[in-house]
């Protein structure tokens, strides 16, 4: 009974004690919490209960639900500013708008049908329409009957969280090259299918009789097909070929040019001459062959391609500026200029780097330290960009341009790491550049040795050599095996974002972790409880519980959920200190030691490691706590798995409190770095590799980006920062880390599936080059040969995607 | 067999057609989402709350 211990809608594990519960599709399900309950009973109640029926898994921790926070909602209304939406909102000719929107939290078509019908129910919205492969959604809407605030408050209520995008010019480029990829193909197969039918006549003429006339025809009407073939879909060949020519760099497009050119003329020639044979179609299946390869293989990468790019600026920053009235107005934060005076609210993120005009507040710094524990600010300090307002709210004088913010900096830290990045060797690509080598060079020999025999046969021969030989087989080999690959990893919950992912994670070596985020859940948790007065544990995290349940501090969090002690009330933060309330007559402190028990000595602290808070009673110290960031449920499992395999497996991290150290000593792991600013991180990095090694590197924060690009192959873990999913080589999807063996493991398997096309189009073109060259294989069936290898191949490659897994994960 | 003088270019006019029937489809982008169309037609009406007997949560445990 899995069922029961897990949440109907998100797929999370239930709490004990907790019964939230709806009833849909006539059978009351569990939640495990009221978020999910209220999206399932809006789902529910807008009569949409077949969404369940629909959607096609539920992959906990990754659902919809879990996306929204509260804090998103809030700030909402601001969408509807005017002045805001000028640069997003497109006013239609008719008076109605619109606007693309950016979702986030979409898994499946079930998503996009429930957005689409959320949407379209609205009054006022004119259309409403979800693309799935690029989660972006253009909506219509007439301004006088419904607001854009509504319109993303009501995709936010099921459960997604939707924000105003403006598309790129890189991403219009790529939708641009897609089109013209799919004409091509398209020419190309229905020219392919009309020439082999007429071929396909010829053949049969030449077995059987033909006149000479009807002959002729059928050749010219080939030509006349052929030839939009060769000079449009075969373009990308054609000119691949003298680009890489100029380069004097053999490429794959060299053999395939020959290839197709000597065959082309050569047809067109034997066409005017009344020659012996015409390879019209040869040309055509050739073309359309290379190009749905191709197409596969570029799918893939635009693929992960948009996704960079969308993930690179999702998110459009806002920023309240101040004008002299004290009137706030908003404004995108990439506006700012050094001077303004902006106004950030509790829970906000700042929108540049500044100093503090007035406040006091604690400021979260975790995306640039990885310290989850808010530094207090206050009056004069300075604060970064970037970072989340936590406590109160700050006035702020923009300090500097936001083109040389910090944030820019770290950006371009990233930028110039990539750009260093140890090129990712490619296997194929290097035996293709011999291979063409050796095959251009043989028919050259062929040639000659048949002009000085037989001069007649000798250009039909070195044809058959060309086209036996053609590297079709060869040039598939690779990328459909990663492209195989890459739709099997994205089932397994790893996004592989950069063209050579799969290829570096061959030769990892070594595995760097990021401890906080990655290796921890970056959320704090009870660890310890050491009473000091005659209570016992219960009581007194029952007090520090009732204490702590007005706190958002990451601290109090840890309390949360934990039962209260009766009888604690007026509850106050006392910002960077703790809190204070009342039970009865007694005055309650939790918080800094120096806090809780002000008039006297602290007690001394119990252990070095951790964070450590004190309760106290009038003064009185009642307990320590121990506040831990947890560690991820699997990674002790992921870590004696790597290094079983003879992986070297590294911690890096930026706190200094001695955890990390605590963390390797409970993983087993020996090679620990601690307090390492993101330059020390680089720097490690560097080391590793400059001793041979090839560096897998997992982190999530904005601090190890340029960590993430500095290393071999990177993933970004579910929940990290735009910017560390931009720098690294692969996300991981889901909130485990424990995907990343059978991802190591899939990656093995396609290059054993590489090694066999390889082997199998090598062993092909051995055998039939020598009977090509003796002149025993007609041009025609050097052309079947050639298929039937590629096909070899494509098959081959599918076996990746077949989803029988020797060794399953925990699901 | 000279019929194909006639049948051949009639096929040929209608590759063409076929070709800027394509080319049109790719511009409208009507390849643009390829996934979700895959599914659309399981995704039909909504679900129709039964009216007449009004189920209980307590009659199902």
């Amino acid at each position: 009974m899995t069922d029961a211990a897990t949440c109907y809608h998100c797929g999370l594990p239930i709490a004990q004690g907790d019964h939230y519960s709806v009833t849909i599709l006539q059978q009351p399900r569990a939640m495990c919490c009221p978020g999910c309950q209220s999206v399932a009973q809006t789902i529910v109640d807008i009569g949409m209960e077949s969404y369940y029926q629909h959607r096609q898994q539920c992959d906990p921790g990754n659902s919809p639900a879990t996306e929204l926070v509260p804090g998103f909602l809030e700030g909402l209304n601001s969408w509807d500013d005017q002045a805001l939406q000028q640069s997003f909102v497109h006013e239609l000719p008719q008076g109605s708008k619109e606007i693309t929107l950016l979702i986030s939290g979409i898994t499946c078509a079930a998503c996009v049908w429930l957005i689409e019908k959320q949407v379209n129910h609205l009054a006022g919205v004119v259309r409403c329409n979800v693309n799935m492969g690029s989660h972006l959604a253009v909506v219509q809407w007439n301004p006088e009957q419904t607001t854009l605030s509504a319109i993303i408050k009501a995709i936010a209520r099921i459960g997604y969280k939707a924000e105003p995008y403006t598309p790129l010019q890189q991403e219009q480029n790529i939708k641009q090259e897609n089109k013209q990829a799919l004409m091509r193909i398209g020419v190309a197969g229905l020219g392919a299918m009309q020439v082999m039918t007429y071929a396909v006549s010829l053949y049969m003429g030449a077995f059987e009789g033909i006149e000479p006339a009807h002959e002729q025809f059928l050749r010219w009407v080939s030509a006349l097909v052929t030839t939009p073939v060769f000079f449009y879909s075969g373009m990308p060949f054609l000119s691949g070929a003298l680009r890489s020519l100029r380069n004097a760099h053999l490429s794959m497009d060299v053999p395939v040019a020959v290839a197709l050119c000597f065959a082309y003329f050569s047809s067109v020639w034997a066409t005017l001459s009344q020659g012996p044979e015409v390879y019209f179609d040869s040309v055509c299946m050739f073309v359309f062959f290379l190009l749905v390869g191709r197409y596969l293989e570029m799918r893939a990468r635009h693929r992960s391609q948009s996704t960079s790019i969308r993930l690179s600026h999702s998110q459009m920053q806002t920023a309240r500026l101040l004008d002299q009235e004290q009137h706030t107005r908003l404004i995108p934060a990439d506006q700012l200029k050094p001077g303004d005076i902006v106004l950030v609210k509790a829970g906000e993120v700042i929108p540049g780097d500044g100093r503090i005009l007035a406040g006091d507040s604690a400021v979260n710094e975790a995306m640039l330290t990885g310290e989850q524990l808010p530094l207090s600010k206050t009056r004069d300090d300075g604060v970064t960009g970037g970072t989340l307002n936590v406590e109160q709210p700050l006035t702020i004088e923009i300090s500097t341009h936001p083109k040389d913010s910090t944030l820019s900096t770290l950006r371009r830290l990233l930028e110039r790491a990539e750009a260093e990045k140890p090129p990712t060797f490619v296997l194929a690509d290097t035996i293709a550049s011999r291979f063409v080598f050796a095959v251009l060079l043989t028919s050259v020999c062929v040639y000659t040795y048949w002009w000085f025999n037989a001069p007649q046969d000798a250009f039909w021969i070195m044809l058959s050599v060309l086209v036996v030989t053609c590297p079709c087989a060869l040039s598939l080999a690779t990328p459909t095996a990663i492209t195989a690959a890459t739709a099997r990893l994205s089932q397994m919950g790893f996004l592989a974002t950069r063209a050579h992912t799969i290829e570096g994670m061959r030769r990892v070596t070594d595995v760097v972790f990021d401890k906080t985020g990655t290796l921890t859940m970056g959320e704090f948790v009870l660890a310890q409880t050491i009473p000091l007065a005659n209570l016992n544990a219960e009581q007194v995290c029952a007090m520090a519980s009732a204490l702590e349940s007005v706190s958002e501090h990451p601290i109090a969090r840890a309390f949360h959920g934990l039962p209260a002690a009766a009888g604690i009330a007026h509850q106050r933060i006392v910002a960077n200190q703790g809190l204070e309330g009342k039970q009865g007559n007694h005055t309650m402190r939790i918080g800094k030691p120096q806090f809780a028990v002000p008039d006297q000595i602290p007690p001394p602290c119990p252990g070095q490691s951790g964070q450590w808070i004190l309760l106290s009673r009038d003064g009185e110290a009642l307990a320590w706590f121990r506040i831990e960031d947890q560690l991820r449920p699997d990674a002790e499992r992921l870590l004696q798995r790597l290094q079983n395999n003879g992986l070297r497996c590294h911690i890096l991290s930026g706190d200094s409190s001695g955890h990390a150290e605590a963390v390797a000593r409970q993983l087993q792991v020996s090679s620990v770095v601690s307090n390492a600013a993101p330059q020390a991180k680089l720097d490690f990095i560097r080391r590793l590799q400059q001793s041979g090694a090839c560096v897998l590197m997992l982190g999530d924060g904005l601090n190890d980006a340029p960590v993430l690009a500095g290393a071999d192959v990177s993933i970004a873990v579910a929940g990290s920062t735009d910017l560390a999913k931009l720098a690294a080589d692969g996300i991981l999807l889901g909130n485990s880390l424990w995907p990343l063996t059978d991802v190591l493991q899939l990656v093995n398997k396609t290059y054993r599936i590489i090694r066999q096309n390889l082997g199998w189009a090598i062993l092909y073109n051995l055998t039939a080059l020598p009977l090509a060259a003796a002149g025993y294989i007609p041009p025609w069936a050097s052309a079947l040969g050639m298929s039937a290898s590629s096909l070899l191949v494509v098959v081959n490659a599918l076996r990746l995607n077949s989803n029988t897994r020797q060794q399953g994960g925990p699901h | 067999m000279d019929i194909i003088y006639l049948l051949i270019p009639l096929a040929l006019v209608l590759l063409v057609v076929a070709v800027f029937a394509f080319f049109w489809a790719v511009r409208n982008d009507q390849f643009d989402d390829l996934d979700r169309e895959a599914s659309r037609i399981l995704f039909e009406e909504d679900t129709r709350i039964p009216t007449t007997k009004k189920p209980s949560d307590g009659e199902q445990n």
